[in-house]
C-alpha cells in the first residue's frame, strides 16, 4: 500500500516541481526518496493527509480534465495546478501546497542550489568547523 | 556521562536520587544544578545527541534529526497550525533562536491576582534571570552580525516613528551564520546541549539518549521512579528497557508531551486540568521583495524586534530563512513559486508572534503517550490580531523600500502599495483564508497555581497530587507570556531544583498533602459517589 503511494508521488515529483533555468537540475529520483524519508519521520497523520492528498489530485485532474494528471502535458498539468494554488477554497489549494512541501525541501535543500542563490553553505560549513565558540 | 542506545547491551534497571524526563529549558537547569549539588541524577530523553560538528547547514536534514515528528506536529482546528517542537538532547532550545526575555510585569501580576502565585515574585525572579543571564552568556544581538535584512526592517520601522531594537540572546561570540534553528554550528548559541547539559554530565549525572519514558512508577501517592524503553534509529521502540527506582521525579517534556505522559499513566488528574489550557504563540510572517540584496540567511535569524504594537499583544520579531524554508514558505507553487525563489537574495522576511486573547487549545490523550492529540482554536479577535500583525509588517516592509510583500492571506497573497494594505486591512479575515500557520511555545497544559482544585502542580513545581513528582516545563506557565519563555522556564527550573534540594534534604510530608489537599480530594469523592448513586 505505502509502496503504491511512493510510486505514485515519485511520478508526481516532475509535475509539482519547477524551477527556474538559472537553478541546477532536478533529481526526480534524489527528491522522491527524500520525500519518502521525510514523510517517514513524520507523524502517521500527516502520512495519511499526504496519501490522501495524492488520490484526491488525482480525482480532482480526472474530474477537471478527464484524463490523468500524468497523462498531461507539461503545460496543462502546470495550468491545472495553477487553477489548485489560486483557488481561495482552502481544501483545494492545500492539495498541491502540501504535496509540493516536501519536495521543495528536498530540491532547495541541496548545497549547489543554496549557493546559486546566493547561500554559500559549502564555504560556511567549514568555516564554522575551524571556529568553534568555548564556554 | 551520555549514553546512547548503542552503547547499551542489556535491560538497565538502576537508582537515583532525581530522575529527570526531558532535557530541555525545563530538565537541563534541574540536573544540572542538583547534580552539582551532590546528588545522583538520571536523564532520559526521547532525542539523540549531537555534537557541533553533526549541524551541516542543512534545515531538511535538521527537521528530521532534531525535530519531533520531522517539524510536522499539528494542532487540529481550522486553520491547522504546525508546532514545531525540538527532539534532542536540549530540547527546543538547541533548534530555537535564543532569544532571551524576561516575563512581562503585568503577566506577573496576573499570576499573583488570578493564580495565587504569589511566592514567586518579581524580586526572586530577577535575581534568577540576572544569574542565568550571566551563566546563558545573554546580551544583545551585535548590529554587527544581526544581518542585512534585520536593519532593513528596523530602519523601515525607524522611519515610522515605530519603536524597536536589537533583541537580548544567549549566544557567545556569535557569527550569525544563519542557521540557528537547525543547530548552530559553531557552538555560540548558548542552548541546554552546550550549557547545562555538558555540566550536569561533568557533575556525574548520567544522559539516556534515544529513550522514551513511558511509565511513571506511583506507590502509595509517592512518584518512586520511571520505567521506559531505548529506540531505534527510526525512533521506534524496539530497544531495551530502562528502569530508574528515584526520590525524585521531574517531569520536563514540554508542554504537549508532559500532559500526555500523565494522561497515560492516569495520573494527576483530579483538577480535570491535565491537557487543558494550552496556550502558544501563534505566528505570522511576511515575505517582502526589496531593490538590494539581503544577505539572507547569513546573519542572527532573531535579531531585532519591534515592540510598538506590545500592548495590543504583537510582538513582530526578525526572522531569516534558509531557501530551503523559504521554498515552503511562499504562499504559491508552480511557474510563481519558481520566479520568486528565483528573487530569493533580494527577499527579507519578518515575522509577527501575538498573546492569545480568545483562542483556546488542549491537549487530549492520542493513539500513544508520545503522539498525543492538540487542538487549537483561533478565536475571531485572535484571527484580526494575527491579520492586523501581517498588515503593520508590510507597512514597515513599504516604508523600507519594498516593491512587493507577499502575506499567507488567500486573495492578498502578493501586496503591490499602500493601496492594497488599505484593502487588507478593511478585510474581515475568516479562519480558512490563512495558510501554513505556525505556533510557538506550547505553555500552560499542567497549570501552576494555589489551589489544587484548578491547577496541576503548586508553586514550587510539585504536584499537588503525588508527592516527589515534579513538572518543570512550559506546561507549568499559567498564562501566555507574551515574549519567548525559555528564560522563564529556566528560572522556574532553578526555583523547582531548589525546592527538591530541600525535599531531599529534610524527607517530610508537606502539610497541605494531610491538611488541605486530603480534604479537598475527600470532598470530591464524596461528591463523586453522591453523584453515582443518584444515576439510574
Amino acid at each position: 500500500m505505502r509502496e503504491y503511494f511512493f510510486r505514485r508521488m515519485k511520478r508526481l515529483v516532475p509535475v509539482l516541481l519547477i524551477t527556474c533555468h538559472e537553478l541546477p537540475a532536478a533529481d526526480p529520483d534524489e527528491v522522491a526518496d527524500f520525500c519518502r524519508d521525510f514523510i517517514y519521520h513524520g507523524t502517521p497523520a500527516f502520512r495519511a493527509v499526504y496519501f490522501a492528498m495524492i488520490l484526491l489530485l488525482q480525482a480532482l485532474c480526472r474530474l477537471r480534465r478527464r484524463r490523468s494528471i500524468y497523462a498531461l502535458r507539461p503545460p496543462e498539468a502546470e495550468e491545472f495546478l495553477e487553477s489548485l494554488y489560486s483557488s481561495r477554497v482552502l481544501l483545494l489549494s492545500s492539495v498541491p501546497t502540501l504535496l509540493s512541501m516536501p519536495v521543495h525541501l528536498a530540491y532547495y535543500g541541496r548545497d549547489e542550489v543554496q549557493e546559486a542563490l546566493g547561500f554559500e553553505v559549502g564555504a560556511l560549513r567549514e568555516e564554522a568547523l575551524k571556529r568553534e565558540v568555548t564556554r | 556521562m551520555i549514553i546512547r542506545p548503542e552503547e547499551v547491551s542489556g535491560d538497565i534497571r538502576r537508582e537515583a536520587d532525581v530522575v529527570v524526563v526531558g532535557s530541555g529549558a525545563g530538565g537541563a537547569p534541574v540536573a544540572k544544578e542538583l547534580a552539582e549539588a551532590g546528588y545522583r541524577v538520571v536523564v532520559v530523553e526521547e532525542g539523540a545527541w549531537f555534537r557541533r560538528e553533526d549541524f551541516d547547514f542543512r534545515p531538511s536534514h535538521a527537521l528530521m534529526r532534531l525535530y519531533r515528528d520531522a517539524g510536522q506536529t499539528v494542532a487540529l482546528g481550522l486553520p491547522m497550525v504546525v508546532l514545531p517542537q525540538g527532539m534532542t538532547v536540549g530540547g527546543t532550545t538547541t533548534v530555537n533562536s535564543g532569544t532571551c526575555l524576561r516575563v512581562p510585569r503585568h503577566v506577573l501580576k496576573r499570576w499573583h491576582m488570578e493564580y495565587g502565585l504569589r511566592d514567586i515574585t518579581e524580586e526572586e525572579l530577577n535575581l534568577l534571570y540576572a544569574a542565568l543571564e550571566e551563566y546563558l552568556f545573554v546580551k544583545r544581538a551585535d548590529p554587527e552580525v544581526a544581518g542585512r535584512n534585520a536593519l532593513l526592517f528596523l530602519e523601515g520601522a525607524r522611519k515610522l516613528g515605530y519603536s524597536g531594537g536589537f533583541l537580548p540572546r544567549n549566544a557567545k561570540d556569535c557569527e550569525g551564520y544563519g542557521v540557528c534553528p537547525y543547530g548552530c554550528p559553531s557552538g555560540a548559541k548558548q542552548s541546554a546541549n552546550v550549557s547545562w547539559i555538558p555540566d550536569a554530565v561533568k557533575a556525574g549525572a548520567d544522559v539516556y539518549t534515544r529513550c522514551r519514558a513511558e511509565k511513571v512508577l506511583v506507590r502509595g501517592g509517592k512518584a518512586m521512579g520511571i520505567r521506559g524503553r531505548f529506540l531505534d534509529q527510526r525512533g521506534k521502540r524496539k530497544g531495551y528497557r530502562l528502569e530508574v527506582w528515584a526520590r525524585v521525579v521531574v517531569l520536563a517534556a514540554g508542554a504537549l508531551q508532559t500532559p500526555s505522559l500523565l494522561i497515560h499513566n492516569r495520573i494527576c488528574l483530579s483538577s480535570g486540568r491535565v491537557g487543558e489550557n494550552l496556550s502558544v504563540h501563534p505566528c505570522g510572517g511576511t515575505v517582502a521583495l526589496l531593490n538590494e540584496k539581503t544577505g539572507n540567511p547569513k546573519g542572527i535569524p532573531q535579531s531585532t524586534y519591534v515592540d510598538e504594537f506590545a500592548p495590543e499583544g504583537i510582538m513582530l520579531e526578525g526572522v531569516t530563512l534558509p531557501p530551503p524554508v523559504m521554498s515552503v514558505s511562499l504562499p504559491w507553487g508552480g511557474r510563481r513559486h519558481a520566479e520568486a525563489m528565483r528573487l530569493y537574495p533580494y527577499c527579507g522576511t519578518f515575522g509577527s508572534m501575538i498573546s492569545e486573547h480568545d483562542s483556546w487549545g488542549r491537549v487530549a490523550a492520542g493513539p500513544s503517550a508520545r503522539q498525543p492529540l492538540v487542538f487549537y482554536r483561533f478565536g475571531p479577535a485572535d484571527l484580526e490580531r494575527l491579520k492586523r500583525s501581517l498588515v503593520l509588517m508590510a507597512e514597515i516592509w513599504f516604508a523600507a523600500g519594498a516593491r512587493r510583500v507577499y502575506t499567507p492571506i488567500a486573495g492578498y497573497k502578493e501586496l503591490t502599495s499602500p493601496r492594497d494594505l488599505y484593502r487588507l486591512s478593511r478585510h474581515r479575515l475568516r479562519r480558512g483564508e490563512i495558510y501554513g500557520l505556525s505556533a510557538y511555545h506550547p505553555m500552560g497544559t499542567c497549570c501552576m497555581g494555589g489551589d489544587p482544585e484548578w491547577s496541576v502542580v503548586r508553586s514550587t513545581g510539585e504536584t499537588w497530587e503525588v508527592e516527589n513528582l515534579y513538572i518543570s516545563d512550559a506546561s507549568v506557565l499559567p498564562t501566555s507570556l507574551g515574549v519567548n519563555p525559555q528564560l522563564t522556564v529556566m528560572a522556574l527550573a532553578l526555583r523547582t531544583a531548589g525546592f527538591i534540594d530541600e525535599r531531599l534534604r529534610r524527607p517530610r510530608v508537606p502539610p497541605e498533602r494531610t491538611g488541605r489537599l486530603a480534604e479537598w480530594l475527600e470532598r470530591r469523592r464524596s461528591a463523586e459517589s453522591g453523584r453515582s448513586r443518584a444515576a439510574p
